[in-house]
């Protein structure tokens, strides 16, 4: 339900969000860029820019574009055009603005990419400029909220106990009301007050009287109790949903969704041996060389990318100790399984998601399947066997295939439910 | 015909005693000693009732449970910054070279996550050929030996070193201003160094320092041989030439262990591994004739065996040299007394003649003398042009017994200022005549390289620990033209800012010598461009020998045919042989000092060798190969001869045995007395290498004396060469008994026929000889094992199997154990323990049949004979004498089975476990699976071949054995060797070999990323890899073309009980025995 709320929160900002830039374009530009054109042009500035640009006010090679537009000799979208097209050209014309943001910047010259990218393609990335993603706005709120998530789901557990409480009072009451009542009763009637035998021997009283209903609201205890029991005792150290803070707010949702950063751009090990492996440093470095942060809370946690690794984001440097971030773990399986990624991800050509979920939409990392050996088995049991195009299954399929070519193979059924698959 | 011979384990079993039939009837035969608990004071008098106990037990249940609802949040830490080649999870290979003063071996290198967790041998190297053995094995261990040296000590204190390099400084400077009158007042004395970089090193340090002198000796040494070699040829250098093993069709060893010890044991174990395979292409095998005093893994692997005193040595040698004189007629026999051996000597002589120039005669004496006879009976054989190669010079075992007599006594006479030690230790393993203890007192500085703190480094002024081989950069020569590299698989593990650190030896003397660069791997560099490659090198602008660098330092080995040189002048077919006088040597030989009473021979230990690695659990508990016995040395006796003084035989338990006093020229040792089985009367036999008293806390053992008592003592000085036996020495019993871990009879298999047998002739005629099947007797009579069959076939309905019948596309895998290639060296024990993280359990669970190893290597004594054919042959055994005892016990032949899991297609075990822990796998791997068992122990109850180990403790983590495990969560050292892909069990659970099935899955990842069918040779578990002579050898049987299916159509192969039906995965090739012709009688 939270999670309902969050996503309908989501959209309505990227709704305001899109409806506001629509007017500020349509303010500043004559044919207003579709927001398509501005999405496809983020993805060749993410591609082709953004290792010397960043869109805030921070210098990597190049200037900041954080307010491009008001900067640039107006019309601005037809100068930068220009501009980003071929720039040696822009400069040679004799453009003022041009030459001064050629001295300006070390008389570095910017790559000319006429010829590499299209005018259309040229003219979505300068919309993209002039019109960057407001990420405060499209990006819902921290892990906190989504942490709240885990509460709720222990809700049920609460509101039984709860209800059984309130349940219990109102018994409670009820028979102090009624005990009340019969004594009104009696005294008017001029018979005995009731004996005040106390709430446990009353009880009694009620069980001899009533042994079918205690009987049969006894074995509904022990079934409950068993049900839930039998289900607690399988749910311990199965840990769906674990989502521990972290020393550094990752969000995965802006990596690989925003940005669409291949999983394995960072998790390389996956497609090469047994542990996806966590990126180290230098990888994180790679971008974040550069990118530094547009917003006040990305700037602190990039920031303790640079404490860690020892850079000087001021003077583009390491020049400090480093040391390792120590992240907690999440997809934690017992030593006595043996699981290996190369297998899965490259022979079996699973894709992450399987296993990890959507990490587009994770602002905090967690853990989206069980890990158990039956989720493990009932993938076994249903899953094909890659074998066309594998050397490895040549022979096999082969002949396979002249015995029924209709035939289907499942891990199962190549001894994949095997003990000694994973356990040795 | 079947074989009538009669196999036994150890003398319990000989002689059936019934504490051994009880014994062998149970798979857990020792009691759970429930005393050790209960016994305690505190369990009698605590006051905790049942009641007590129940709430206790109840309490802690719920605790338990609720302790498990939380899980603990687990940190994940990657690199800062990740080196290139390392990617988490996945193996790096490095080549290098084992080297530590004795043995040589070309190496690979498993590392993972940047830490070397497995040693196996490089394929690549033509000296080694990718065999190892199990102190190569081992070494990747003693990396991670918490008593290693982490930090410089100046006068037995830590320092830095900075203050331990100024102190070593002066004191050379000072040393050195006495000038070239003083020379030799600075010594370095090492063992054997086949380093060009490091002698280039040393040649430097005593530029520097001009008094400075250089002395190699080694603790076990070939001083006499090369004595023997410098002048029996023209040219006169103190050479040891190379040996091929595998090119002689008759070898005849004289006490040389060159299986296990002598010389290059590695090598000469693989090429002898070629010489003695069979095949339907390769007729013929080697003849082997050992004379020796103990049973050494040569001699028990020889096809006759005729046992001599230790002091006989010359004589034999001279023997056999006049009987070959006289046959070839090309010399002048010796005019020597006879020997008791004449006979069968004469008949050897005979083989040796005919065998055409293609045998190989050796002795292990140090006595030059004894070498020199040996020399000229191969010069007359004409060895020395196809078995002995005196072109290809040897580097190994270049230590000068007579230079370190001179240095002790210049020692004794204060004439040495500054005494370097590296790689020795001196104190420990030199004989008590020369008296180097006393010596070692009277130099004023005293430096040690060691990298522990040994015997020698603790009387040290100044140590300055040496990196171990695993963290260093070296090169190393181990014949002329041959040259390995070793390259740090991991950077020094003792290193700033936790300790001081340690420094490579190389360093340490380039500092000294005041090198600007004392960076030793660009020394090597530069030396390898300057004088081993000089075309390649400067001279040919370097970049040719960048490229030869890489390829060397990726293949470990490098290969220089131009330096084969003639090291020796050729003379016509004299072969360069100078005429000796026979007269002489038998003059020597005569004089050789036998004296009265026992003859003590010293020996070394398979495992411990020469004690260098003592500290290694996993050595300790390796059974020897003959005696079976882990953690002890003890003196090994003729059982006749211990039955006659008294003592126990290890019949009633086999784990107590007698305590005899041994006294030798006046000093006497205490060691249990083991009764040996072809020990040659008057003889017994002490390994050296025990007794190490500052060696770490295995090595030292629980009571901080060192295990067993050090004999190095006694080596006896004798023609200005160390021998290493003692005559006259006295055994008397100590009256007392000691317990012993000796494995012998552990797991044994109840008398059934387990080794299969033929002689070559035999074989030759019919190649399935001595292998039939036993018939099982039913109440229709005899019939095959498979008419009486309940089981289904294995698995009808496995799609795999379908597709088995489809063509044979699935994968089987089997393994084939040729009985006449085991050696019985235990090179695969260790290293399955490495692979698969076995637990070291020490001595006190080993007593109790507790030990893990999950390959066990079935040492077999055996006989044909009978009492009414040794009363024929008067025998001078009787029955009276001994017993129950055959006198064959006297001198058995010996046979060697490395029995691991069988992977029964039916298997028992697996029908009988109550929650289906153990089950089969559709590729025929009987699978073990730790967490789902529940310690019943019922499969090892009904495995036939008893290969299931129950962990008893958590051996990890309990603080019984803090002091010998490596895998100690306390000890982060120790845990570092352990194999990520395997897990640690915990107690309560049963394990057992698993076909290394970590190793088929990954090959079988491999093979399918690369997308090609998995090869075959390409998935091979440890101990197949590690075997020296190839006796294991793993594949796929559904692959024709593989190896294992070739050997499935040889007759020789059979099943373990095979009439059981339990149809085993492993099979094993019949033993075939070269000893048909009549000399061998």
């Amino acid at each position: 339900m939270n999670k309902l709320i969050t996503k309908l929160q989501k959209s309505l900002a990227a709704f305001f969000a899109f409806v506001f830039t629509l007017i500020t374009i349509s303010t500043t530009y004559a044919q207003a860029p579709t927001a398509a054109a501005i999405a496809e042009g983020g993805k060749i500035f993410h591609a082709k820019c953004a290792t010397c640009h960043s869109l805030g006010t921070n210098k990597i090679t190049g200037p900041g574009l954080q307010g491009v537009g008001d900067r640039v000799t107006a019309p601005a979208a037809d100068w930068m055009f220009k501009w980003v097209k071929n720039n040696n050209a822009l400069r040679k014309s004799g453009d003022a603005y041009a030459n001064k943001v050629y001295a300006d910047n070390g008389n570095v010259a910017m790559t000319v990419f006429e010829g590499d990218l299209t005018d259309d393609q040229v003219k979505n990335v300068v919309a993209f400029v002039l019109n960057p993603p407001k990420e405060d706005d499209v990006v819902a709120k921290g892990p906190e909220g989504p942490t709240k998530k885990a509460d709720n789901d222990e809700h049920p557990g609460w509101i039984l106990l709860l209800i059984i409480a309130v349940l219990f009072i109102i018994v409670v009451v009820l028979r102090t009301v009624r005990r009340s009542l019969l004594a009104v009763t009696n005294q008017k009637q001029g018979l005995p007050a009731p004996e005040d035998i106390g709430l446990w021997k009353d009880t009694l009283k009620w069980i001899k009287t009533h042994k079918t209903h205690f009987v049969v609201i006894n074995i509904f205890l022990v079934v409950c109790f068993l049900v839930y029991g039998w289900q607690y005792l399988w749910g311990i150290d199965v840990t769906t949903g674990y989502k521990p803070s972290q020393p550094i707010n990752f969000r995965h949702d802006v990596h690989a969704g925003q940005n669409g950063i291949a999983c394995i751009y960072c998790h390389s090990g996956a497609e090469k041996g047994k542990v996806a492996g966590i990126p180290t440093l230098n990888v994180c470095m790679n971008c974040h060389k550069g990118i530094q942060g547009s917003t006040p809370e990305y700037k602190t946690e990039i920031a303790k990318i640079y404490d860690a690794a020892g850079w000087d984001p001021q003077n583009m440097v390491y020049n400090k100790p480093s040391h390792p971030i120590k992240w907690n773990r999440i997809h934690n399986l017992p030593d006595f399984a043996y699981f290996n990624h190369s297998q899965h991800v490259t022979v079996g050509k699973l894709d992450c998601k399987n296993c990890h979920g959507d990490c587009t939409t994770y602002t905090t990392n967690e853990q989206f399947a069980p890990l158990t050996m039956g989720w493990c088995i009932d993938c076994h049991r249903g899953t094909q066997v890659q074998m066309a195009g594998n050397g490895y299954y040549a022979k096999l399929h082969e002949s396979l295939m002249k015995q029924d070519s209709s035939r289907t193979i499942t891990e199962a059924d190549m001894g994949g439910l095997e003990c000694g698959k994973c356990h040795y | 015909m079947a074989n009538q011979k009669k196999y036994w384990k150890g003398l319990e079993e000989l002689n059936e005693s019934p504490a051994f039939i009880k014994a062998r009837d149970k798979e857990f035969s020792k009691e759970v000693p429930i005393e050790e608990f209960l016994g305690r004071e505190s369990v009698t008098t605590s006051n905790t009732s049942r009641r007590d106990f129940l709430k206790y037990l109840g309490f802690t249940v719920a605790a338990a449970s609720l302790a498990a609802c939380e899980a603990p949040v687990v940190k994940t830490i990657p690199y800062v910054i990740k080196p290139e080649e390392v990617t988490p999870g996945i193996d790096n290979w490095y080549a290098s070279t084992f080297f530590n003063g004795e043995d040589y071996c070309s190496v690979l290198i498993k590392t993972r996550d940047g830490r070397p967790i497995k040693i196996e041998g490089n394929p690549k190297s033509n000296v080694t050929r990718g065999a190892a053995n199990a102190r190569v094995h081992a070494s990747v261990l003693s990396l991670y030996d918490n008593y290693r040296a982490k930090t410089p000590y100046v006068k037995g204190a830590e320092s830095n070193w900075a203050s331990a390099d100024k102190a070593v400084g002066d004191a050379l400077t000072a040393a050195a201003a006495k000038g070239e009158g003083a020379k030799g007042n600075i010594a370095i004395l090492s063992s054997t160094i086949i380093s060009p970089s490091t002698n280039k090193v040393i040649a430097g340090f005593i530029e520097k320092y001009p008094t400075a002198k250089h002395i190699m000796w080694d603790a076990v040494s070939f001083s006499g041989m090369r004595k023997a070699n410098e002048t029996y040829f023209v040219g006169g250098k103190p050479i040891i030439p190379t040996y091929s093993f595998d090119k002689a069709k008759v070898i005849v060893s004289i006490g040389a262990d060159f299986l296990t010890n002598w010389l290059s044991p590695i090598e000469f174990a693989k090429q002898y591994g070629e010489g003695r395979r069979l095949s339907k292409e390769k007729k013929e095998m080697s003849r082997h004739i050992q004379f020796e005093s103990i049973m050494t893994v040569s001699g028990a692997n020889a096809d006759k065996r005729i046992q001599i005193k230790p002091s006989e040595e010359g004589a034999v040698a001279l023997s056999l040299y006049s009987a070959v004189a006289k046959l070839t007629q090309k010399r002048a026999p010796a005019n020597s007394s006879a020997t008791p051996y004449d006979d069968q000597i004469s008949k050897i002589a005979d083989e040796l003649v005919k065998s055409n120039g293609q045998s190989l005669v050796v002795a292990g004496s140090n006595d030059a003398t004894v070498q020199t006879v040996v020399n000229m009976i191969n010069d007359i054989l004409g060895n020395y042009k196809t078995t002995i190669n005196i072109n290809r010079e040897c580097n190994l075992r270049q230590g000068n017994d007579e230079d370190f007599a001179a240095l002790v006594k210049n020692m004794k006479d204060k004439k040495v200022d500054v005494l370097i030690t590296y790689n020795a230790n001196p104190v420990y393993t030199a004989s008590a005549a020369l008296g180097f203890a006393e010596a070692y007192a009277n130099v004023p500085c005293k430096v040690s390289l060691s990298s522990v703190v040994d015997e020698t480094a603790s009387g040290a002024d100044y140590i300055c620990p040496d990196n171990h081989y695993l963290e260093s950069w070296n090169d190393a020569s181990p014949y002329s033209g041959s040259y390995s590299l070793a390259q740090p698989a991991i950077s020094p593990l003792f290193c700033k800012p936790r300790t001081e650190g340690t420094r490579s030896a190389q360093e340490s003397l380039l500092k000294w010598s005041g090198a600007e660069n004392t960076d030793y791997y660009s020394f090597i560099q530069n030396h390898w461009k300057k004088e081993l490659l000089p075309e390649q090198g400067e001279e040919g602008g370097g970049y040719m020998f960048t490229n030869l660098w890489n390829q060397t330092l990726q293949s470990g080995v490098f290969e220089k045919t131009a330096d084969t040189i003639a090291v020796i002048e050729q003379e016509g077919s004299g072969h360069g042989a100078i005429s000796f006088d026979i007269s002489g040597m038998v003059t020597k030989i005569a004089s050789t000092p036998k004296g009265s009473g026992y003859e003590v021979v010293l020996y070394q230990k398979t495992s411990i060798g020469s004690g260098i690695q003592a500290n290694n659990p996993w050595l300790q508990e390796l059974p020897d190969p003959i005696t079976k016995v882990t953690w002890d040395n003890y003196i090994t006796m003729n059982p006749a001869e211990m039955r006659e003084m008294g003592f126990g035989m290890l019949e009633e338990d086999n784990h107590v045995a007698s305590v005899a006093t041994l006294k030798v020229n006046g000093t006497t040792i205490e060691l249990p007395v083991f009764p040996q089985p072809g020990q040659a009367r008057k003889t017994v036999g002490v390994a050296l290498g025990y007794g190490r008293t500052k060696a770490g806390r295995v090595a030292e053992g629980p009571e901080k004396k060192g295990i067993g008592a050090n004999v190095f003592p006694w080596v006896q000085w004798t023609n200005n060469t160390f021998q290493y036996y003692v005559g006259g020495a006295e055994i008397a019993s100590a009256n007392k008994t000691c317990e012993i871990g000796a494995t012998q009879t552990h797991n044994t298999m109840i008398g059934r026929a387990m080794i299969k047998e033929a002689t070559l002739e035999e074989w030759k005629k019919d190649p399935a000889a001595k292998n039939e099947v036993e018939k099982i007797k039913t109440l229709d009579g005899e019939k095959d094992f498979k008419d009486v069959n309940l089981w289904d076939d294995y698995d009808k309905k496995s799609p795999v199997n379908l597709t088995n019948n489809a063509g044979n596309n699935g994968l089987r895998w089997k393994m084939a154990i040729d009985l006449n290639s085991c050696i019985g060296c235990g090179s695969c024990v260790v290293s399955c323990s490495a692979e698969n993280n076995v637990p070291v359990v020490g001595k006190s669970e080993v007593i109790l049949v507790r030990e893990m190893h999950w390959i066990r290597i079935d040492r077999y004594y055996s006989t044909d004979l009978t009492l009414e054919k040794a009363a024929k042959d008067d025998m001078t055994l009787s029955n009276q004498q001994y017993g129950m005892m055959l006198p064959s016990a006297d001198n058995p032949e010996v046979a060697f089975q490395p029995v691991m899991c069988q992977h029964c297609n039916h298997a028992p075990c697996e029908t009988v476990c109550p929650v289906i822990a153990t089950s089969h796998s559709s590729e025929g791997i009987n699978q073990m699976v730790y967490n789902r068992c529940v310690g019943t122990k019922y499969c090892a109850n009904n495995c036939p071949y008893k290969v299931r180990r129950f962990n008893w403790f958590n051996y990890y983590r309990d603080e019984k054995f803090l002091e010998i495990n490596p895998a100690q969560e306390s000890n982060d050292l120790g845990r570092m060797v352990l194999n990520p892909d395997v897990v640690v069990r915990s107690r309560g659970v049963m394990e057992k070999c698993s076909f290394c099935l970590q190793r088929i899955q990954g090959g079988k990842l491999k093979a399918k990323i690369e997308s090609r069918p998995i090869k075959d040779g390409e998935v091979t578990p440890a101990c197949a890899q590690s075997c020296p002579t190839n006796a294991l050898v793993f594949g796929n049987s559904n692959d024709p073309d593989s190896k294992v299916a070739k050997l499935m159509d040889d007759e020789r192969n059979y099943l373990l009980l095979a009439d059981l039906d339990t149809q085993p995965n492993v099979f094993y090739m019949t033993k075939i025995r070269n000893n048909d012709t009549a000399i061998l009688e």
